[in-house]
């Protein structure tokens, strides 16, 4: 059943910004490194859409990026920076972690513009803008010049083990569904988010959760998983624009204004006016709004197809000719259509939906897994933002995947590379090829669609104990279901409902460890919101929740860095980010 | 509320003597509806056994891989709005092709 057997010292999985750093440490090393990726090398996963390529951030602190010649407050420190990122995380942050983003942040940047980035500007005091394929196309090109390898268009079904050491990867052709087996002395997963969890989200089609799950399932832990932070302003409908963040990024400048299915301004309804400031005019908005948006939604005031209404309808032509005259990322792509729908004095549909996950793959400083030989970097990891993420994924894609393909390389140097036997290949090509053999039982759309309307109605941005009760139940029901799953498509060659039913079983493990996280966690912070404990409890919660293998153990951690840190004991939601952001250096 | 008729390439050279042309009717209600969105709409509701790019796609034209040939032109199939009653889709090389509207392409 394997058509190919490849061997390398190190591969890293996925080719967003995490994986092509990681690849450029490795290889840097002598590493004979290849990067196995589900698109197209430097055209996929989120990093091409960050900021929706108008606006992406890479943060570092306010004295570093001035030692580098840009306009930013030299009286800013790391350490003002590191205690912000605490405070921002709820204290949920694993603080060896922070150390090393605000350590390594600046190195990062300057050797992005010494490689030729081009740099649009600042965004805020700690943090230049850039846009996404800029810093994609610096890497590839280093990465290119360093010879490391290319596979692309392969889906990772499965990461090999023996004993609790990494083996290899099963990694399945999409054009042609040949199925290899790659083997290597050191693996860097860096295979970003899991949006298709969720039915409605901002990411591109391949983030399906297919590093964490693969890991999971190779008995790599899993932390913070219930950590979810939804984008409160993604495009809804039309349909030709959905999953777009551009309307968060117009509100983030200061653009727009939200309307209820009346036409009703509701947000000064739902928080008072000092929080009401920091919806609109911090970087907290992602978490404030989403709450608000939602209990606008589930109140029964949004649009009939379950949105909210984005209007700039009172701004004349000036603005926008100012606009886009300071932005010229509103000119290119699809931007000027959605652009046009608004200059013309029409709505856009718009709701909260998942954006960036705070959870993932456990990781300690030097991004190893407890999984011998198997490292992790960038937004598929966990533990680095705690409880909400306000600082940028970017710089935690670069300053991760730097470690992670350094120390990849590092331990492949002393190892061999162990050639499984026949028997153990078997057991992981069995369940993936087993559709092919199967000529009747549920098909895997409806499966899509069933696991799609229990996400939404009870993993969303307000969750409560019953919720969670029963979307747990219910994936053991689709568990069942993609074990005995039926695709019409028996072609091997770009088999959309074969690719589907992997990622399926891919969007289970992500799924169910989420909601596993989410239940355990009686209380509210951050990103993570109980209606049923709209108490944020520092007294009981200043642990991490870890899950420990594909049965869904779990155990918990305690922060050592947040509890030194929390003066108050327990306070209602709000309250908390109401004493937070006032903590803010 | 409009039926948009879809005429579409389709070739499994595993199976298939020769390449085919397959005719779909897809319901239309709204103007902001790209090519994309109708090749979701069959594979989701008529036939599921059609190819097209779809597993690493961004959707909002940067990552430019979705390309296909609508009646006669090489478009990104996201970007792409729906304009007339009838469509014509075909690969953007059919020496290339893999499956469909899929092509191998270096």
């Amino acid at each position: 059943m394997i058509n190919n057997y490849l061997y390398y010292d190190v591969i890293i999985m996925g080719s967003g910004g995490a994986g092509l750093r990681a690849a450029i440490s490795s290889a840097e090393k002598g590493c004979k490194t290849v990067i196995v990726t589900k698109g197209k090398i430097n055209r996929s996963g989120a990093t091409l859409l960050a900021g929706a390529n108008i606006s992406a951030d890479i943060a570092c602190d306010g004295k570093s990026l001035w030692e580098m010649g840009f306009n930013t407050d030299k009286d800013d420190s790391k350490e003002k920076w590191f205690k912000d990122i605490i405070t921002e995380g709820f204290y949920l942050n694993n603080d060896e972690l922070v150390s090393r983003y605000v350590e390594d942040a600046p190195k990062r940047v300057k050797e992005l513009i010494d490689w030729g980035m081009k740099v649009n500007g600042l965004e805020g005091d700690r943090a230049i803008s850039v846009e996404g394929t800029e810093i994609l196309d610096t890497l590839y090109r280093n990465a290119k010049s360093l010879n490391v390898g290319f596979i692309e268009d392969n889906l990772v079904s499965d990461i090999v083990t023996e004993g609790n050491k990494f083996v290899g990867i099963i990694s399945i052709d999409i054009l042609s569904g040949d199925i290899s087996f790659i083997g290597a002395k050191s693996l860097v997963i860096a295979s970003g988010g899991m949006h298709f969890v969720f039915p409605f989200h901002s990411g591109s089609t391949d983030l399906t959760g297919d590093g964490q799950a693969a890991a999971l399932r190779a008995g790599v832990e899993m932390i913070d998983m219930e950590m979810v932070t939804f984008c409160p302003l993604i495009i809804k409908h039309p349909l030709k624009y959905r999953g777009s963040i551009l309307p968060y990024i117009l509100q983030s400048f200061g653009y727009g204004e939200i309307l209820n299915k009346y036409g009703k301004n509701f947000l000064d309804d739902v928080f008072e006016k000092d929080v009401l400031y920091y919806a609109w005019h911090s970087e907290w908005n992602k978490l404030l709004l989403s709450y608000a948006f939602s209990k606008e939604i589930l109140n029964g005031n949004g649009t009939p197809d379950g949105g909210l209404y984005y209007v700039m309808s009172s701004s004349p032509k000036e603005i926008y000719k100012e606009m886009y005259s300071n932005w010229p990322g509103f000119k290119k792509g699809v931007n000027p259509e959605i652009m046009s729908i608004l200059e013309n004095g029409n709505a856009l549909v718009i709701a909260p939906g998942a954006h960036y996950f705070e959870g993932g793959i456990k990781i300690n400083d030097k991004m190893e897994t407890n999984v011998q030989g198997i490292f992790a970097a960038g937004e598929c990891t966990g533990g680095l933002f705690g409880a909400n993420r306000v600082s940028s994924a970017l710089t935690e894609m670069l300053v991760e995947g730097a470690i992670a393909g350094e120390n990849a390389a590092i331990y492949a140097k002393d190892i061999n590379n162990i050639k499984p036997d026949k028997d153990l290949i078997d057991k992981y090509v069995e369940p993936i090829t087993k559709p092919f053999n199967v000529n009747k039982g549920t098909n895997v759309l409806e499966m899509r669609k069933y696991l799609h309307d229990i996400t939404y109605a009870n993993l969303w941005v307000i969750r409560d104990g019953e919720k969670l009760q029963t979307c747990l139940s219910k994936l053991d029901e689709i568990k069942n279901g993609i074990d005995e799953i039926y695709i019409k498509n028996k072609s091997l060659k770009y088999n959309k409902e074969w690719i589907e039913y992997i990622e399926l079983r891919n969007v289970y493990y992500c799924a169910k460890a989420i909601a596993k996280s989410a239940l355990l966690r009686t209380e509210s912070r951050g990103v993570h919101f109980r209606s049923d404990y709209p108490i944020t409890n520092n007294e009981e919660w200043l642990k991490h929740i870890i899950i420990v293998d594909a049965n869904f153990n779990y155990r918990f951690e305690n922060i050592r860095r947040g509890i030194s840190e929390a003066e108050i004991k327990k306070l209602s939601y709000i309250d908390f980010i109401r004493y937070l952001v006032n903590k803010l250096t | 509320m409009k039926d948009l008729k879809v005429i579409c390439y389709r070739y499994d050279r595993d199976k298939d003597e020769k390449p085919y042309y397959a005719t779909y009717n897809v319901p239309v209600d709204d103007e902001n509806v790209s090519v994309m969105d109708i090749l979701n709409y069959i594979y989701e509701n008529l036939d599921p056994t059609i190819s097209y790019f779809s597993h690493a796609a961004c959707k909002q034209d940067i990552c430019g891989r979705c390309t296909v040939k609508v009646n006669g032109k090489s478009v990104l199939a996201c970007k792409e709005s729906i304009i007339g009653d009838v469509i014509l889709l075909e690969p953007v090389n059919k020496e290339k092709v893999i499956k469909d509207l899929i092509c191998r392409l270096d």
